[in-house]
């Protein structure tokens, strides 16, 4: 039996149908199959704008750990949101990948400086996250955007200073306080509530939010207005009346806070003339010594103290001799020591008010009482809306800190055409060969026939 | 050639083939007919489109995080089905009915994390967004297009409410301030206050687009210039009417409230002025000769690094020092307008009725005027921003056609192409088997007819 080539060719012609079929039904079976077993993955690229998180640390100066994406915490949130089973949590960490994205330059620069044996730090502030999902690419896309989305508000709630502030409590006037302590306690509030306003419009750059048009000035004139008028009104009522619940409790407590305010006067004098004491001290025995502080003979420029301790993203020096912070810490006590000194003051003046036997008024109790209770009931709208102002704020900030740089992409794991294309290759393949096989076999169980025929 | 298909078509002019082929082909129609009735036409596609400052960073327009899946968050949802029929449908199961796609394309991917990886900072956020809806019940009233388009309304109303810019400052609405309760100094600085903000509001608005005008023909800095002058003359003019003559609603209250400021303010003016004067008189206490070789990379106004050759205890204190000096001056000169107001409102037990009447009087024109430049103000503002903020969104919603005869009639004819090929080769086929058949039959009897001969 011989064979040329045009038999082989002619086989194939012959089984056209067959390798058509085969070809087509191992297409289909290869989509078959992608269709079953297909997943997708989710990738998503974050970036850090502190330049503290290229030194490895967060805001607050702890180490930076990228991996909190997949903290607890966050997973959590993640669950909730998605309304997946709790179960889920374990195996939706497994499926994350947190690979970072790292600088080629700083890389090199690294390696270079390591070779010199000199110690570089670096730390990427790029992350791809990636989660390998289910076979709906919603679920995959919706699960990964619910991991990034709660992972921002960890991080913002953890390392990012956002806008508080506190609000007054509206029952002061039910409780058992006196009518100067409600005051005090109104006007410290507002007092602080403009203050934290106020270094958040510094911050801000006359940021208005969007929910209610306001900007930080205008909440700053609504307080201040109230701690113009309303509030000082207030005192002056119960100054000139002398309106107190418990008269001797009243001075009972201011003197105690006096003398309180004297023994921290005393005890910040005694700190500031020990401070001192300690710098003559440290004075004398330096000054003859060659030291950091005082190189003795002549000294080069290369030979010069220089500290290096300087926080990049504050650009403040954050070093200090010692001798710099005992003259500080000697200069805040003598202003401390003053301070306390000037409220003891205070409360002998607030002492002297009510001393005398003046008894105070029934009306005017009804009067301050009225006069608090308004004061609190235009406190709760106006504190309303700053937290609603808060709010918009603390949303402005966090993208200042952290940015997606790509947004989610999603794409399948396994590809149609690659697995068709198996699929039809490697059925043509087999069906040409089986064919060939068949008809040579065919061919050859003919010939032996014809063999045998002529030997009978 | 022309044989060849002369020999296709003669194959396929047989009358059975030719009903077949009818019949396949209005078959064919009537499905695609019925396809398109019953499932596309309840599939819905909308385009959202952002434009705005910040989207292409993937931000709102206030500076947060856009986040497209808003879109399907019940409060919209519940707004969007309202009035539908489908309104009695679960709002978690409407969720599961929309779905979201964006432009990210793998290769949009690799090149963000090449250009991080070269050092820049690429940043590809898309800007349409696609979303699909398609209605559970294909039997039902098709609702998906209105179900949609109220999404798309309800959306845009609430992005519209949450990030872009709003201009209620400029609402000035008297009923909402007690001014008979108020006395007059009060009422001043609340007027003050107001118009202070509604300038700041409008000459940021005029600062992005000082050419816009209204329809009214005012300009936003022709609002500014009615603002200013409210203030600085009308308002002022009250000012020092009720200054000068020291008209109050009550005098004596009035001094010692003020009494009462200049006392607390008195109090911080002491804790600043000595906090200065102690950390002035306390430079003297450091001995400079101990830093002498200290130098310090230290920054300077302009944020430069500079070698500071000091003492950095001195600047700190030193600096210190002129703070505390800096609030205790401003405090001093709180305390001089207060005491300005002591004396000239306590030179009187009461203030005269005529100057109470004129004092209403005025602050009544003040209330006249400020209503009608807030209301042009607010005209203003509102087309401005509206001209500003039209183009935000666009949505754009890709219906199927209820029938969509043009598909039915390319499915048909598509169909009858597939379907005939298929009958030319079973044709092909069926004859190449005949002959076959014929063939080995004939061998067979020439073989039977050779074995008789033997």
């Amino acid at each position: 039996m011989k064979l040329t080539i045009w038999d082989l060719f002619r086989f194939l012609l012959k089984g056209k149908w067959v390798i058509i079929s085969i070809t087509i039904i191992t297409f289909l079976a290869a989509m078959f199959y992608v269709n079953r077993k297909q997943t997708y993955t989710a990738n998503v690229i974050i970036k850090y704008e502190d330049s503290c998180i290229s030194r490895g640390q967060t805001l607050k100066g702890t180490s930076f750990d990228v991996e909190e994406i997949i903290s607890p915490d966050v997973m959590l949130r993640v669950i909730e949101d998605t309304g997946l089973s709790s179960q889920k949590m374990d195996s939706i960490r497994n499926k994350i990948t947190i690979t970072p994205i790292e600088d080629t330059a700083q890389i090199k620069l690294k390696e270079a400086n390591q070779k010199n044996g000199i110690e570089y730090e670096y730390y990427p502030n790029a992350f791809c996250v990636s989660y390998d999902g289910s076979s709906s690419f919603e679920q995959t896309r919706s699960i990964l955007n619910s991991v990034i989305n709660n992972y921002f508000d960890y991080y913002a709630n953890e390392y990012l200073y956002l806008a508080s502030i506190k609000e007054v409590d509206y029952t002061l006037n039910s409780k058992d306080f006196d009518y100067i302590e409600q005051a005090e306690l109104i006007e410290k509030n507002v007092k602080n509530t403009v203050s934290s306003l106020s270094s958040y419009s510094r911050d801000s750059n006359n940021y208005v939010s969007p929910s209610n048009g306001i900007s930080f000035n205008m909440l700053i004139n609504n307080f201040e207005q109230m701690d113009t008028y309303l509030i000082p009104q207030i005192f002056e009522k119960i100054y000139n009346g002398k309106i107190t619940k418990n008269k001797p409790l009243l001075i009972n407590k201011y003197t105690e806070r006096k003398e309180s305010y004297l023994r921290v006067k005393d005890n910040e004098e005694f700190l500031a003339s020990k401070t001192k004491e300690k710098m003559d001290a440290y004075v004398e025995a330096n000054l003859d010594v060659p030291n950091a502080y005082h190189e003795s003979g002549s000294y080069t420029q290369d030979e010069l103290g220089v500290i290096k301790d300087v926080d990049e993203s504050f650009r403040v020096v954050i070093g200090r001799t010692s001798y710099d912070s005992l003259f500080r810490d000697y200069a805040d006590s003598l202003t401390s020591a003053k301070t306390n000194l000037i409220l003891a003051g205070n409360c002998d003046n607030v002492i002297g008010k009510f001393e005398n036997d003046t008894v105070s008024q029934g009306g005017s109790e009804k009067v301050v009482e009225a006069m608090i209770k308004q004061c609190l009931e235009e406190l709760r709208p106006l504190y309303a809306e700053t937290f609603d102002v808060i709010e918009d704020y603390n949303s402005y900030l966090l993208p200042k800190h952290v940015t997606k740089l790509c947004d989610i992409c999603y794409f399948p794991n396994l590809s149609y055409k690659v697995y068709g294309f198996i699929g039809a290759v490697l059925g043509l393949g087999l069906s040409c060969i089986a064919v060939i096989a068949f008809e040579i076999y065919d061919l050859f169980k003919k010939t032996e026939k014809k063999k045998n025929g002529a030997q009978v | 050639m022309m044989a060849f298909l002369n020999n296709f078509l003669l194959r396929l002019f047989k009358l059975k083939y030719v009903i077949f082929l009818l019949c396949a082909a209005i078959l064919l129609a009537g499905g695609s007919v019925a396809y398109n009735y019953f499932v596309r036409s309840k599939l819905i596609t909308m385009t959202i489109e952002l434009n705005y400052p910040g989207s292409e960073k993937g931000l709102n327009p206030d500076g947060s995080f856009f986040d497209v899946t808003e879109l399907q968050s019940s409060e919209l949802i519940d707004k969007a089905k309202k009035g539908l029929k489908i309104e009695k449908e679960d709002t978690e199961f409407l969720k599961t009915r929309l779905s979201f796609t964006t432009n990210v394309s793998p290769d949009s991917f690799d090149k963000v994390v090449a250009s991080v990886e070269a050092g820049e900072m690429n940043v590809y956020m898309p800007t349409t967004y696609f979303l699909y809806y398609s209605q559970k019940n294909k039997f039902d009233k098709n609702e998906t297009s209105a179900f949609i388009n109220n999404l798309a309304d309800a959306y845009r109303e609430y992005f519209y409410d949450k990030y872009t810019l709003k201009n209620d400052l400029l609402v000035f609405d008297k009923n909402t301030y007690n001014f008979a309760a108020a006395d007059y100094l009060e009422s001043y600085d609340l007027l003050y206050k107001k118009t202070t903000s509604m300038i700041s509001l409008v000459e940021s608005h005029e600062s992005r687009n000082n050419t816009f005008k209204s329809s009214d023909g005012y300009n936003l800095g022709m609002i500014c210039d009615m603002l200013r002058q409210f203030k600085d003359v009308n308002l002022e003019n009250y000012y020092a009417f009720i200054t000068q003559n020291g008209v109050s609603k009550n005098n004596s209250d009035f001094v010692e409230r003020v009494s009462f400021l200049i006392e607390n303010k008195s109090l911080d003016y002491d804790i600043f002025n000595e906090e200065a004067n102690i950390k002035k008189n306390v430079l003297s206490d450091y001995n400079g000769s101990i830093t002498a070789n200290a130098f310090i990379p230290a920054i300077n106004a302009e944020k430069d690094y500079y070698m500071n050759r000091t003492k950095t205890g001195l600047d700190y204190v030193t600096d210190e020092a002129q703070t505390a000096q800096i609030r205790a001056k401003a405090l001093l000169k709180e305390i001089d307008v207060l005491n300005n107001y002591k004396n000239k409102f306590g030179a009187h037990y009461f203030s005269s009725k005529e100057n109470t009447k004129k004092a209403d009087l005025m602050l009544d024109t003040l209330v006249e005027i400020l209503s009608e430049i807030s209301s042009a103000a607010k005209k203003t503002d509102d087309e401005y921003l509206e001209y500003e903020t039209k183009d935000y969104f666009k949505f754009k919603v890709y219906e199927n056609s209820l029938f969509g005869w043009s598909t039915a009639l390319k499915t048909a004819l598509l169909g009858t192409i597939v379907l005939a090929v298929f009958i030319i080769l079973y044709d092909i086929f069926k004859e190449d088997l005949y002959e076959r058949t014929r063939q080995k039959e004939r061998m067979a009897i020439d073989n039977a007819k050779k074995n008789l001969q033997i």
